[in-house]
């Protein structure tokens, strides 16, 4: 199977190759400074601005203005166009490129229109629309270069690129950035690390290669290279390699295709040097109602799914529900149930899950405050002498405070118990002398015999007094079983995640958690992002 | 020490923009404007070309310079302060500073100008927008909300939204009025994204935005959520 993927890797790779070469330079433009602002995703240049195009069109002026979004460019100044042996120039020129419509205007006689041929001009209302020049402040200009190259509705490729405000950055030879419309180029097969920066190599509309520089733990740093291709909403596939470097590279897949109004798929692939996984699912929706096969490969175990969902059912004041059924396998070599005495009996076991899922509706409570709850319960029986149990119930009490603050408390209960029959409850849950993490036997463990219950209570609240300032404070409790002196959830937990804009570009994400009461222990974790 | 150096530009890099898959700056063109009230016939805009007896500024709207006018002349696409005369024309033109103020351009007076544009140029100014998200039951409790736009390269955690209750975020935006802003909702990650009613992978949400607009949008489904 390592081959089947490792070929759908290279067919991504060639597809990438492909997208590639389709990437073609709309213009490239050159002056003694160009500033790029990602917020406005625009260019302005000043200084002997020249502008050659992929059509053979030519221009030069003093300033421009290119906004990247609509496709338009303003020439400011001594503004004149040459294609082939045809030239055409005016004080200011403005350029539709999607339109391929030139306006020249001229203080003396207002503005003439032609087309990128630079064919007969003929007078035309000015339109204020084409001829914007807005007002972009230089100092909070994103990246400086002295040349654009702007693969149109795509990307544009700064050369030399500089990060003014950004005091850490290493200035560097290109930069691309992407500002294509498709979603999913955000899609992503690599997996979690500390640490995440992508750099654009290249790409189009449709296609983009990156390089990810990263921080993993157990690895440190490390790059990895990754490529989109995407088809609108229709279908997106995306490759990737970590750590090239190293001999336990990792080679990932992660694809979507729409194959009808109700009908999808995707696929999720990983390969190392030891394993692969594969997980594939296909999803139909009936009606209101939704249906999903799913096939996972993991090395040399397998799983397979067919559930069946029904639409959310309004009943009484505002209460819904749906059910859900399940009918699947699993298939372990050696047995799927391994405390068994005949485990090789059991090398591949059917199950069945039937699910019911209901919430009520959100309630005014007093104190200004709203409730809802929602309950699940589901249960599994497996072609073996077995059933697994579960249920959950959450209850979400809410008070808007103002505008800017919010107040969350949320109580959650899950219980599930696994329960194995003729007499063999034992022998998956045997007694034993479990010692805690920090070192203390606990003999309550004993009492677990499968059953076992999660509570806990979260109090969050939520301060935005900016668009680009929020606070989110949690605190947790967690009383579980079994639970004891570092197994399990932590007793209690403290969170906090600040999102705010110290500088015009640089936007920071710092949050830190602690949990508390372990016997004793603490861990604290924080994390960091910059959000430019 | 490799290492070492290797995080020093790792961080770097973090610190520079990033154009892919990281957000992008909040929108922010447009110079605070001085908090004094502007005289009358002082007025902000970006010149397009200065060609001696008349001005071009930005929308393509051409002007009448005095004989007399004290001018700055290397202008072009830059933000200038112009000051008219009783009859209409530029008397004193000058480079602006960010913290001059100048009534806005769409202000200047229709006799002013030798060639009017038929519409005003759109000034990229800065509205709020609230985007208000209701979720499905089974959002987990505990989860946050993110939206993702095209302008961080849909970055999925870009922005935070402020919960609500149990069924709703929101969030307050400044963006350029005008300019179609695209976005769409996760819970922080592409795998935990949003899906339609059928479970497909929908466009994303576009809004225009207006001053004080408030829109509302559901979540039908979530990516990794089908029981």
């Amino acid at each position: 199977m390592s081959r089947t993927l490792a070929f759908a890797f290279g067919l991504g790779a060639f597809g990438a190759t492909l997208g590639a070469a389709d990437a073609r330079v709309t213009y490239d433009l050159r002056a003694g400074r160009v500033a790029f602002f990602a917020d406005a995703v625009a260019l302005v240049a000043h200084d002997r601005v020249r502008i050659a195009f992929a059509s053979g069109l030519h221009a030069e002026a003093d300033a421009a203005y290119a906004d990247l979004g609509h496709n338009r460019l303003v020439l400011a100044g001594h503004a004149l166009l040459t294609y082939g042996g045809r030239h055409a120039g005016g004080d200011a020129v403005a350029l539709d490129l999607d339109a391929r419509r030139v306006d020249i205007l001229d203080a003396t006689q207002g503005d003439r229109t032609t087309s990128f041929d630079l064919g007969a001009a003929r007078a035309a209302p000015i339109a204020g629309s084409r001829f914007a020049f807005p007002e972009l402040e230089e100092r909070r200009a994103y990246i400086r270069a002295r040349r654009a190259e702007v693969t149109a509705h795509a990307n544009v490729r700064l050369l030399p690129a500089n990060f003014p405000n950004s005091p850490g950055a290493i200035p560097v030879p290109a930069y691309l950035y992407t500002y294509a419309s498709n979603p999913s180029l955000g899609a992503n097969s690599l997996g979690g690390a500390t640490f995440d920066q992508p750099y654009g190599i290249f790409g189009n509309p449709n296609q983009l290669l990156t390089a990810d520089f990263r921080y993993e733990t157990g690895l440190g740093p490390t790059v990895a290279l990754q490529d989109h291709l995407v088809d609108g909403d229709a279908a997106y596939l995306v490759t990737s390699i970590d750590s090239p470097q190293r001999t336990d590279r990792l080679y990932a897949l992660s694809g979507y295709q729409r194959l009808g109004p109700h009908l999808s798929q995707t696929l999720v692939a990983e390969v190392d040097n030891l394993t692969a996984d594969l997980a594939y699912t296909l999803t139909a929706a009936l009606g209101r109602a939704s249906s999903t096969l799913s096939v996972t490969l993991e090395g040399p175990d397998s799983f397979e799914d067919l559930s069946l969902r029904s639409p959310d059912v309004r009943f009484w004041h505002g209460w819904s529900a749906h059910a859900r059924g399940d009918y699947g396998l699993e298939s372990i070599p050696g047995g799927v149930f391994g405390a068994a005495p005949d485990r090789l009996a059991y090398e591949t076991v059917y199950h069945r899950i039937a699910e019911l899922f209901a919430a009520s509706p959100l309630v005014h409570t007093p104190l200004g405050t709203t409730l809802q709850t929602t309950y699940d319960y589901a249960r599994t029986w497996y072609d073996f002498p077995t059933r697994y149990d579960a249920f959950t119930a959450n209850a979400t009490l809410s008070k808007t405070v103002s505008k800017q603050l919010s107040l969350i408390v949320n109580y959650a209960a899950t219980y599930d118990y696994d329960i194995y029959f003729n007499g063999l409850q034992g022998l998956f849950y045997p007694p034993v002398n479990e010692i805690a993490p920090d070192g203390t036997p606990w003999p309550g463990y004993n009492a677990y015999t499968g059953a076992s219950q999660y509570r806990g209570v979260t109090i969050s609240s939520y301060y935005a007094p900016r668009p680009d300032t929020s606070l989110r404070l949690t605190l947790a409790t967690a009383h579980d079983f079994p639970q004891f002196g570092g197994y399990g959830r932590a007793p209690a937990a403290l969170s906090f995640d600040l999102r705010l804009r110290p500088l015009p570009n640089v936007g920071i994400d710092l949050g830190r958690g602690d949990q508390f009461g372990w016997g004793g222990q603490r861990y604290t974790e924080w994390t960091f992002a910059v959000l430019p | 020490m490799i290492a070492r150096f290797a995080l020093l530009a790792l961080a770097a890099l973090a610190a520079a923009p990033a154009g892919t898959a990281s957000a992008a700056p909040a929108t922010s063109p447009s110079p605070a404007p001085s908090a004094s009230v502007p005289p009358a016939n002082e007025f902000r805009s970006v010149a397009l070309a200065f060609e001696g007896a008349r001005l071009i500024v930005s929308g393509g709207g051409v002007l009448r310079v005095a004989a007399t006018c004290a001018c700055a002349h290397d202008i072009a696409g830059r933000a200038v302060i112009l000051t008219l005369g009783p009859d209409g024309s530029i008397v004193r033109l000058r480079l602006a500073l960010a913290a001059d103020g100048g009534r806005p351009a769409k202000e200047i007076p229709s006799t002013a100008y030798v060639f009017a544009p038929q519409e005003n140029a759109d000034d990229a100014q800065l509205v709020t927008v609230t985007i208000d998200v209701t979720v499905p039951n089974q959002t987990p409790p505990t989860d946050d909300v993110y939206l993702s736009s095209e302008r961080s390269g849909w970055n999925p955690a870009e922005i935070r939204l402020n919960r609500i209750d149990a069924l709703h975020f929101s969030a307050e935006l400044k963006l350029p009025a005008g300019v179609r802003f695209a976005y769409r909702i996760t819970r922080g990650s592409f795998s935990t994204g949003e899906r339609d009613v059928a479970f497909q992978l929908p466009p994303p949400h576009a809004i225009v935005p207006k001053p004080g607009a408030v829109e509302k949008i559901t979540v039908d489904n979530w990516a990794d959520i089908t029981n």
